[in-house]
């Protein structure tokens, strides 16, 4: 369950971000997370990327449709909705994802800063047999994903 | 230091002596040659003047001779006469002899040499001979200071006689001198061109020489650099030198750059340098351990013996943002450089690879111990049983997977999901446990723990769907379960290697029954019966009939989990031990059959039968009332239809704790789920410590059909 304890710690920055953004931590929604292929298509529209060394090695990635960047950066008291500041904020999550991940996990793991990406995943680093967990995100009625793709320095048999 | 400069720069020295020796010898011979053209020159003038002096002296006596009725008046010309003669006589005898003269320019006493040369001493001679002519006619004048025509008259005679001869005389002289004091500067000019070309060659000499030498130097370093730059690029190993200060040096290998993933090496302080992959704290222990390489009293071969530096893991970030995990070796090796100093080469090696096979040589040593074990569970297992159950849990998964994914409303409610992953999951581990295959259906046993774990809590609290991870991280693991006996099934496969269970049925041929491919795991219910009832510590007999067909995937796929739950619920919950069963006068084995039967048309008839103690009717009432469902009194009032309907209710068991055969109480519930699926009619039959029997009818007509669920409860 290594693996729990890590995705909890993953949540917790995701949430740790909303909550800062809005003091009002009860809108952000957490589905039932599932499993995708990492041959199938992953990514919604902006995705922040981290990469994770250690005992478990992967990727995270903080994964939003445009509206709710959209809805964020209203927050902020924007009115440029151009493709750079949608980027920006998925790279603001994941950098808070990231910095809270770094506080928790320890000199043992080595997290990269974000990396933005626009549209869909590009795999090419990523074990394409194996599956991510995708836990669904839903924060003012819009929806984003956060994906953890990590592999397990051991393997299973 | 004499050696040492005679040796190495023996030419050099040699080449500057010769240099000053050619200065000093043209500059002596400069100063020596002046000096004797200065001479000459006093000579030449001296000898004019005697030419002179001859013509005056001539002149003074005419004009004596003239005057020498008036005495007051040749008086002058007396006394020039005799200054004359004097000074002639003197000079002559110092050109003869060497002496002392006045000078023909300042009046001064100088000092003359003898003449030496043979021309000059002929003319000198010469003149000489003459001249004691002249001082024989002038000497009577010289003596008084009246002269008488006795006296001037020869004398007059004499000098106009010879006076000319003796200028002559002295005229060769004079241009006797001239020549010679020619012949010195021309000996000068040569010897100077000689001295100063000399000199010049040798100038030339040492500038080539060193020029020779300056580039054979250059040549030389430049051989040694290219080589040095060749050696730190290609060297397989990552090298650099640190100062006393901990700065490194200017120079480092390639494979330092490609080590670090880096070209800003040289010149940082080494404990910026090493921050930048290492923990803080390796960090400090690397910089004190090199500290100790400076330290002198200390023996480096023992601060080697210490090195922590070994197999020491850095994280190395590409440009790429890519983050890489490193395990370098380090070691050191003290050097004193020219200026005495001492510095630290440091070798850095990738060992990486190495370790990296270390671990994965001790992985593969786990992985074979647990792929045997995981091989003598699968060998049991008929390959094309294997094959089915595969792509049932893939199948089973997925379901599973949808399931978790289609509460895309976060609010939703978490029971059903709960509870239909639990049927699903249940199912699976039935076909597991009919298999006998223990590492996988104890993985859906602990899946089935953790949903019931969540209901439980659900009972509590409201779920959210993070509550649900715990089974998604589990689902992952048991696909990566399945994924890996599909891979070893295919290498068995590959390999040719027939499982036991299929050797060992052809060997003995136990059966008559001619099996279809498609119905083989059915029969392997038997096995499977016989394994719970050994748990269970009772006997039971299968018997199938009608399985000799070979079924449809669809209903064979459906009606296989309904025969798994029903035989585990004959064995947990009817059949009774052999005691119970003799004083019931029942055969020592329960009895169990299943069958399979079909129409024309398309109808079906599926009937499983035990000869156990039938439902536990208080049983289910107590149950009932402990899960809340009904209160006591009104579970009391239920008639035994109503009961049996209520034994298909999720989670309801008249067991007593959980094991991996009874206890969740889902298994008549999935039965009902599996029935559903064919659209099909459940009868259900049961007589008190007789029998209890399921009839499933379904048809694979296209009429459209109600799922019905009958008791027949006797």
């Amino acid at each position: 369950m290594k693996h729990k304890k890590q995705i909890d710690i993953f949540i917790e920055g995701v949430k740790r971000y909303f909550d800062h953004l809005t003091f009002e931590e009860e809108l952000l929604e957490i589905g039932a997370p599932y499993l995708v292929r990492n041959s199938e298509r992953l990514g919604l529209d902006y995705t922040g990327a981290i990469s994770i060394t250690g005992d478990s090695k992967g990727y995270v990635f903080f994964s939003s449709t445009s509206p709710l960047l959209k809805y964020i950066l209203l927050g902020h008291g924007a009115s440029n909705f151009s493709e750079e500041y949608l980027g920006d904020i998925v790279g603001e999550i994941a950098n808070t994802i990231s910095g809270n991940a770094r506080s928790h996990m320890g000199a043992e793991f080595h997290i990269s800063p974000p990396k933005v990406i626009v549209g869909e995943i590009n795999k090419y680093n990523m074990n394409l047999n194996s599956r991510s967990y995708v836990l669904p995100i839903r924060w003012r009625r819009n929806s984003a994903q956060l994906i953890v793709s990590l592999e397990e320095n051991e393997q299973l048999l | 230091m004499l050696k040492q400069l005679f040796g190495k720069y023996r030419f050099l020295v040699i080449s500057i002596a010769l240099f000053l020796i050619f200065d000093i010898g043209v500059l002596v011979l400069n100063i020596y040659t002046s000096g004797k053209i200065a001479e000459q020159t006093e000579l030449i003038n001296l000898a004019g003047r005697q030419r002179t002096l001859t013509q005056q002296m001539s002149k003074a006596t005419q004009y004596i001779r003239a005057q020498k009725l008036q005495q007051w008046v040749y008086q002058s010309g007396l006394a020039e006469l005799r200054d004359q003669f004097d000074v002639f006589g003197a000079t002559i005898k110092a050109f003869n002899e060497g002496g002392q003269t006045t000078s023909a320019e300042t009046g001064a006493i100088v000092s003359v040499a003898k003449v030496e040369t043979p021309e000059g001493r002929a003319i000198l001679a010469e003149a000489t001979t003459l001249w004691r002519g002249f001082e024989q006619a002038i000497s009577p004048l010289m003596i008084d200071v009246l002269i008488t025509d006795e006296e001037i008259e020869p004398a007059s005679e004499f000098i106009a006689a010879n006076n000319l001869k003796l200028f002559d005389q002295m005229n060769r002289l004079t241009e006797h001198f001239t020549h010679e004091s020619e012949k010195q500067t021309t000996f000068l000019r040569m010897a100077q061109i000689g001295g100063i070309t000399l000199a010049t060659i040798n100038f030339f000499v040492i500038l080539f020489h060193f020029l020779k030498q300056l580039r054979g130097r250059d040549r030389r370093l430049e051989i040694k650099q290219h080589e040095s730059d060749q050696i730190l690029d290609t060297i397989n190993e990552g090298v650099f030198l640190v100062d006393e200060n901990l700065s490194i040096g200017g120079q480092h290998s390639r494979h330092l750059e490609e080590v670090f993933d880096t070209k800003r090496v040289s010149g940082r302080r080494l404990s910026r340098f090493l921050s930048a992959y290492f923990p803080e704290k390796i960090v400090k222990t690397a910089l004190e351990y090199t500290r100790l390489y400076f330290q002198s009293h200390i023996n480096p071969d023992l601060i080697a013996d210490v090195n922590p530096l070994k197999r020491v893991k850095a994280t190395v970030a590409q440009s790429s943002g890519e983050v890489f995990e490193k395990y370098l070796d380090f070691s050191f090796a003290p050097l004193r450089q020219e200026n005495d100093k001492r510095a630290i080469l440091v070798s850095v090696n990738d060992v990486t690879d190495s370790i990296l096979l270390e671990e994965q040589e001790e992985k593969n040593e786990d992985q074979v111990e647990r792929q045997l074990a995981l091989f003598s569970q699968i060998l049991p297992i008929n390959p094309d049983d294997l094959e089915v159950f595969i792509d049932e849990c893939l199948s089973g998964f997925e379901q599973l997977n949808q399931t978790l994914k289609n509460n895309k409303n976060v609010t939703d409610n978490y029971d059903q999901t709960l509870a239909r992953m639990f049927r699903e999951t249940h199912k699976l581990k039935g076909s597991a446990s009919a298999l006998s295959f223990s590492w996988i259906s104890n993985q859906l046993h602990d899946f089935e723990s953790s949903i019931e774990g969540l209901q439980k809590q659900g009972e509590r609290k409201i779920l959210r769907g993070q509550d649900l991870l715990t089974l998604t991280i589990q689902l992952r693991q048991m696909y990566e379960s399945i994924e890996t006996v599909s891979d070893l099934g295919d290498r068995l496969k590959a390999y040719g290697i027939k499982h036991i269970a299929a050797q060992a049925a052809n060997a003995l041929d136990v059966s008559n029954e001619k099996q279809p491919v498609e119905n083989k795991r059915w029969f392997g219910l038997r096995d499977f019966a016989e394994g719970i009832a050994k748990e269970e510590n009772v006997a039971v007999d299968v018997s199938l009939r009608g399985f000799s067909e070979a079924l449809e995937p669809h209903i064979g796929e459906t009606l296989y989990p309904i025969a798994v739950q029903l035989i585990r619920n004959s064995i947990a919950h009817g059949v009774e031990s052999r005691k119970t069963r003799q004083c019931l006068r029942k055969p020592n084995s329960g009895q169990i059959s299943l069958s399979i039967s079909h129409d024309s048309l398309g109808n079906y008839r599926f009937v499983y039968e035990d000869d156990g103690r039938g439902f536990d009717y208080d049983g289910i009432r107590a149950s009932l009332a402990a899960r809340g469902v009904m209160s006591k009194s009104s579970a009391a009032k239920l008639s035994k239809n109503e009961l049996v309907q209520n034994a298909f209710r999720d989670n309801l068991s008249t067991r007593e704790g959980v094991d991996q055969n009874a206890g969740r109480g889902v298994g008549l519930s999935l039965v009902w789920e599996q029935v559903k699926l064919l659209e099909g009619n459940l009868k259900i039959r049961s007589v008190e410590n007789e029998f209890t029997q399921f009839i499933v009818d379904f048809s694979m007509s296209e009429e459209p059909k109600e799922p019905l669920i009958s008791r027949h409860v006797a």
